[in-house]
Formats: structure tokens, C-alpha cells, sequence
């Protein structure tokens, strides 16, 4: 394990225009490193910036200002193609709608990111996308259409998406915001140990401080900034 | 070689990504492939048809004469009889020949009075009085045999080469050549052998029969005098007519007192006929006008679909499609389509056209040689289809390679 972060963000802020022409402000200076490993849960009231920033995170947004590491390379520089493949090859996503596939079964969904994979990968997905629905307790309902699949089961499908090309990291928007606590719960703790066991960094996004509560690192977002949540329970 | 691999990959990949799409997608493409499949069948049938057409009608006018072909002949204006031949005439011939290095020539003389028999069977034949090259010159296939030769002259039989409608009238089907026939003029019989056959001539009524004029002229000169005689040229097109016009100058030289006429006769000798090309330019249109409908249907499935797979596009891109595979995928699944219903329809056309009934129903005649499917059409079929999959393709794949990710994928 290198000792560089693989994520690392210094100050950075994300405004978009209005169609007022106004602008508004939605991250005002985040500073967070992430490492490997790292199980960290970012907190905040709804309409705070987390998917903002949790978009910049996985390279599917860029920073207004501020530097952005991605691996010790600037971010900000990538090519749209290298920040593709990048995503592609280390960071993996899930969604708090599931966000499958419509019309594809379990399996497709779960083979599709191998779809932009190169050589090996790409000719065993059957295999892997296999392995990795059977690891998330799924390998009976391989070729399941998504609607017939519970809320709980399908957020298990994406999590078998999101790992199956051994992200190094996990990036979680709310995966639990559609689902009962008890099932929400359950894909929580799916997602804790598929991570510990990969050894990707899982970075979740809640507004339930319960299910941050199984983060080694809890922080919240509030005015566009990121404060340790004792920090902020304190003042 | 690791980017091509990955070039490899990827398209493998944009393939199954379009074929899954259709997958899904089914009834509404299958509705509106079914335009491009009948409008590539109509395409291809046209094309196929008007080539199958061209071909068999371009054999048939040759028959008369390949392109270009000059006529000469010789006459007495002042006497009703038509051009005949005599020594003198065919020694100026042969000389003017020797001047214009004209390398394919033939003479044509032609006797109507012979009556041929066989097995107590008869016939009014055309004989036909020819040089070797006659066959080259009106693209004469001898099916069966083989064709004259200068050495013929010295057989001591007479030899000749005879039409399927010859042998059929004399119930000689099915006999292995050579055979022996009679020819009668003016009460003299002479014995022929036959020693190669073509298939029937597309024109005139009787059996044909070819032999070389020495051989005319030992066997039946004295009896009966050949009706007709001319001369044919076969030169290139280009400068035929000057060159008939300078022949016919030189021959008239030699032949003080008789009149040479000397020019070109063939079916280009006034263009080439346009009517087919019309008829095939009407149909391939009409096709064409259905195939842009058709395309314009798929166009409108995948610009309906396209609100759908705004979002579907951003979780690739989230997964990591880049902008070009999006767009190569969403422009393949256009292209798979109508290369498949362009394959059906260029399947239907050539089932259609080799089926034998009902090519002799629309050609209205027994065809002794089925035409092949020319290859050309079904080539342009495909390519038609792919082509037209690809420009409807393009205004989808540039929607789908434009989307924001971040605002596809937002809740
Ligand atoms: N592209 C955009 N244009 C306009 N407003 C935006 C845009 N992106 C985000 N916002 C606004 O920024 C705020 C933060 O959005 P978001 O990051 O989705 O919050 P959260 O995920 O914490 O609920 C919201 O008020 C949202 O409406
Ligand atoms: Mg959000």
C-alpha cells in the first residue's frame, strides 16, 4: 500500500450560474484526503452540496476552483477520455434511485462496466459479473429484470456493479435513501465488508446519522464546508 | 498493440451494447425495419433485374454483331439484283483488308433455297456462308463441338456448325456428334457432318446452319449460287465510322464499274438504348424514397427512446463509457438494424430473382440459361443499408455523446 492519497482535495469550491444570471455558491473550500482503505460518511440536511461534492469525488464534475488530486495528478487536467477510463478502472458508484440498467438483467447491469473494460475483463464478464452477483447473496437471481428485483435486492445488484472491477474507490449517494431501515441497514453493512474486503476506500453519503455511524470517519457538510461531525454536534 | 486490443474490445463491445438495445427496443425497430427490408428487396431486385436484363438483351443484339461492325458490299447499279459475290469482288475485298491490318473479318453469304433432311425429317434451313471469326465477332458459343476452322475447307465432307432449332426440327436431340444431314437444292443432294451446335438464336424462325464459303463453294457454288454476300469488320468503336467511310474508298478503287458501300451496323450504332436505364433509375428512386422512410421511422423509435437513455447514457459514462464509445454504440445500433433487415431484404431479392417461374412469367419467354444474380447488386443492397443505418444514426449518437453526466444521473 502506497502511501499516497488517492483522492485529494485542497480548498476546493463548486458555483454554478443560475438562469437569473446569479451565482450560486455550493461548496465554499472542502479540504479532505482520501486513502485507501478510508470508510469515511459525509453528512448533511438535503440541498447542502453532497452530491455536488460527491460528483467532483468521482470525477464526474469539476472543481470551480481549488486543487484536485487524483492519485498525486492533478484532476482538473485529466482529459474527459482519461478521466473516463479512470473511472472505469478504480472508482465505483452507487446510487440512491439504484440507477440499473432498465430492460437489462441483474447480470447485464452487473456486466456493463466490464463492457469498457480491455482484454481479460472484458471476455470473462460473464464470470466476474457472476461472482460478483453470487458475493452480494444474488447468484440465484442472475437474470432477473431489475423491476421485478425488491428495492434492497436491486441496491445489491448496483453494489455488484459498482466492485465489479475492483474499484479502489466506492463512491455511495444515499444508497440507503430509498430503502427501509432494516433493509437499509443490511445494504449498509453489504457494502462496509465488500469494501474492507476489496480494500477500497468507501466514501457514503447519508442524511441518516445511523448509518454514518459505521464510517470510521464522519463528516459533515454544512455552508459549503466539511467539519468533523463531533465538531459540529459540539457548537 | 494494447490500444488496438482495446480497439478490438471496445468494438466487440458497441456491437452487443447496440444488439442489447435492440433487444429491448424490439417491436418498435421490428416495425420500422420492415420498410428498409422491402425497400432494400425492391433496390436490390432492381438492380439485379435491370443487370439480369441488360445482360441477356446485350447477348441477344450481339448475336447480330458485337460493336463496332462494318458492312461492306458490292453492286452492279445497274442491274435489280442484290449484292452478290464473285472472285473479283472478294480479292478486292482481301486486299483492302491487307491495307487497313483489320484483324477480325468475316464473309457473309447467305442461301435460302436448301432444304436439309434427316431420319425423314426436314427443314428449310438458312445457311449461313462464314469466315472462323464470324463466332468471335457475334459472340457464337458452340455448346456442343466445336466451332469452323480455315482448316475445315480441306475435309472431304462438308462441315458444318448447326443452331439447337436445327437439330431439334430434325429430331436429332440427344444424338452424339457428328452427325450426318442432307442438304438439297435444285434436285442435288450433298451429305453434311455436323460437328459442333449452339443453342438456339433468339430471332428468326428456321434452323441455322454455318459453313465456310470455300466449302459453300465446292459443294453447292455451281448449284446454288448464294443468294446474298457481304462483308463484315469488327473494328473498335472508336473511328469506326471514319474507317467505314475510307474502307469503302479503297475497295471502290479496286472495283471499277461496281458500287461499294461500306458502313457501320450495329445495335450502338445510334447510343446506347436508354429505356432500361430509365426504368431502373424510376424503381431504385422509389425504393429509395421508401428506405428514407423507413430510416426515418427508426430515427423517430430512437429520438423517443432518447429521454430514456439520457440517463442510461450518464450511468455508463459514470462506469466509464467514454463520449466516443457513447457515440459509436447508440450509431452502431442504427447500423445493426438496417444491416439486418438490409440482409432480409437482399435474401428476399435474390430468392425472388433466382426463382425460374417467375422469371420466365415477367421476361414472357422460356429462358434456356438461367442469369446469375449479379453479385454488383447485392453489394449495393447491403451497402445501402448500412449507409443509411449510419446517416440515421448520427443525430441520436450526437444527442447520446452530448450528455452531461452530472445532469443525467441527477435524481
Ligand atoms: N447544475 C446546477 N444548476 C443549478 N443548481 C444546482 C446545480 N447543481 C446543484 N444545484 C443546486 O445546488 C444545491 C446542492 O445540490 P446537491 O449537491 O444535489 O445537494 P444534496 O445532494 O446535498 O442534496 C441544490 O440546491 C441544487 O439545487
Ligand atoms: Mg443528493
Amino acid at each position: 500500500m502506497s502511501g499516497e492519497p488517492l483522492l485529494k482535495l485542497e480548498n476546493v469550491t463548486r458555483s454554478v450560474l443560475l438562469p437569473d444570471d446569479s451565482e450560486l455558491h455550493i461548496l465554499n473550500g472542502i479540504d479532505l484526503t482520501v486513502s485507501e482503505g478510508d470508510h469515511i460518511a459525509i453528512v448533511g440536511r438535503s440541498g447542502t452540496g453532497k452530491s455536488t461534492l460527491l460528483n467532483i469525488l468521482g470525477l464526474l464534475d469539476r472543481p470551480t476552483n481549488g486543487s484536485l488530486l487524483w492519485r498525486g495528478k492533478d484532476a482538473t487536467r485529466l482529459s474527459a477520455k482519461q478521466a473516463a477510463h479512470a473511472r472505469g478502472r478504480d472508482l465505483g458508484f452507487v446510487f440512491q434511485q439504484f440507477n440499473l440498467l432498465p430492460g437489462r438483467t441483474a447480470l447485464e447491469n452487473v456486466m456493463a462496466p466490464l463492457m469498457y473494460a480491455g482484454g481479460r475483463d472484458f471476455w470473462n464478464r460473464r464470470k466476474l459479473a457472476t461472482e460478483s452477483l453470487e458475493r452480494v447473496g444474488l447468484g440465484k437471481r442472475l437474470d432477473s429484470m431489475p423491476q421485478t428485483l425488491s428495492g434492497g435486492e436491486q441496491q445489491r445488484v448496483a453494489i455488484a456493479r459498482a466492485l465489479v472491477r475492483r474499484p479502489r474507490v466506492v463512491l455511495a449517494d444515499e444508497p440507503t435513501g430509498a430503502l427501509d431501515v432494516t433493509t437499509g441497514r443490511a445494504v449498509m453493512d453489504l457494502l462496509d465488508s465488500a469494501t474492507v474486503d476489496s480494500g477500497a476506500a468507501l466514501i457514503t453519503i447519508t442524511h441518516d446519522s445511523n448509518v454514518a455511524a459505521l464510517a470510521r470517519e464522519q463528516l459533515q457538510l454544512d455552508g459549503g464546508r466539511l467539519h468533523p461531525l463531533s465538531e459540529v454536534a459540539a457548537r | 498493440m494494447k490500444s488496438l486490443t482495446r480497439l478490438g474490445t471496445g468494438f466487440v463491445a458497441a456491437l452487443l451494447e447496440a444488439w442489447q438495445e435492440l433487444r429491448i427496443h424490439k417491436l418498435r425497430v421490428l416495425l420500422s425495419l420492415v420498410g428498409v427490408t422491402i425497400a432494400v428487396a425492391s433496390l436490390t431486385t432492381a438492380l439485379a433485374g435491370a443487370g439480369m436484363a441488360r445482360q441477356m438483351m446485350t447477348e441477344s443484339l450481339e448475336s447480330e454483331g458485337r460493336p463496332a461492325m462494318i458492312v461492306v458490299y458490292a453492286y452492279d447499279p445497274n442491274s435489280d439484283a442484290g449484292p452478290a459475290g464473285n472472285d473479283q469482288i472478294d480479292e478486292a475485298f482481301q486486299k483492302t483488308i491487307d491495307r487497313f491490318k483489320v484483324e477480325y473479318t468475316t464473309m457473309m453469304g447467305r442461301s435460302y433455297d436448301q432444304k436439309a433432311s434427316a431420319q425423314g425429317l426436314s427443314l428449310d434451313a438458312e445457311i449461313m456462308v462464314v469466315d472462323p471469326d464470324y463466332a468471335p465477332m457475334h459472340r457464337l458459343v458452340v455448346t456442343d463441338g466445336r466451332w469452323l476452322e480455315a482448316e475445315d475447307a480441306q475435309n472431304l465432307a462438308p462441315a458444318a456448325v448447326v443452331d439447337h432449332t436445327f437439330i431439334k426440327e430434325l429430331g436429332l436431340e440427344g444424338q452424339r456428334l457428328p452427325l450426318t444431314v442432307d442438304l438439297m437444292s435444285n434436285g442435288n443432294t450433298v451429305s453434311v457432318t455436323v460437328i459442333g451446335t449452339t443453342k438456339a438464336s433468339s430471332y428468326g424462325m428456321g434452323g441455322k446452319l454455318w459453313m465456310l464459303p470455300a466449302t459453300y463453294e465446292h459443294w453447292f457454288g455451281m448449284q446454288a449460287p448464294l443468294n446474298e454476300v457481304s462483308y463484315k469488320l469488327w473494328v473498335p468503336i472508336e473511328g469506326s465510322e471514319e474507317l467505314a467511310m475510307h474502307f469503302g474508298q479503297q475497295m471502290q478503287a479496286e472495283l471499277p464499274g461496281l458500287t461499294v458501300d461500306a458502313h457501320r451496323e450495329d445495335y450502338l450504332m445510334w447510343g446506347a438504348d436508354e429505356s432500361l436505364k430509365m426504368l431502373t433509375m424510376v424503381v431504385a428512386g422509389i425504393a429509395i424514397i421508401i428506405l428514407l422512410l423507413g430510416s426515418l421511422s427508426l430515427l423517430n423509435v430512437a429520438m423517443v427512446t432518447m429521454k430514456q437513455r439520457i440517463r442510461e447514457v450518464g450511468i455508463r459514462r459514470s462506469f466509464g463509457a467514454t463520449t466516443g464509445r457513447v457515440f459509436f454504440s447508440v450509431m452502431m445500433e442504427s447500423v445493426v438494424a438496417t444491416a439486418v433487415a438490409g440482409g432480409i431484404g437482399v435474401l428476399i431479392s435474390v430468392a425472388l430473382v433466382s426463382n425460374e417461374n417467375l422469371l420466365n412469367m415477367v421476361m414472357a419467354t422460356e429462358l434456356d440459361q438461367m442469369p446469375a444474380f449479379p453479385i454488383g447488386a447485392a453489394v449495393l443492397g447491403m451497402g445501402v443499408s448500412i449507409a443509411v443505418g449510419a446517416l440515421t444514426g448520427v443525430l441520436p449518437a450526437l444527442v447520446a455523446a452530448r450528455v452531461k453526466i452530472v445532469d443525467a444521473i441527477r435524481v
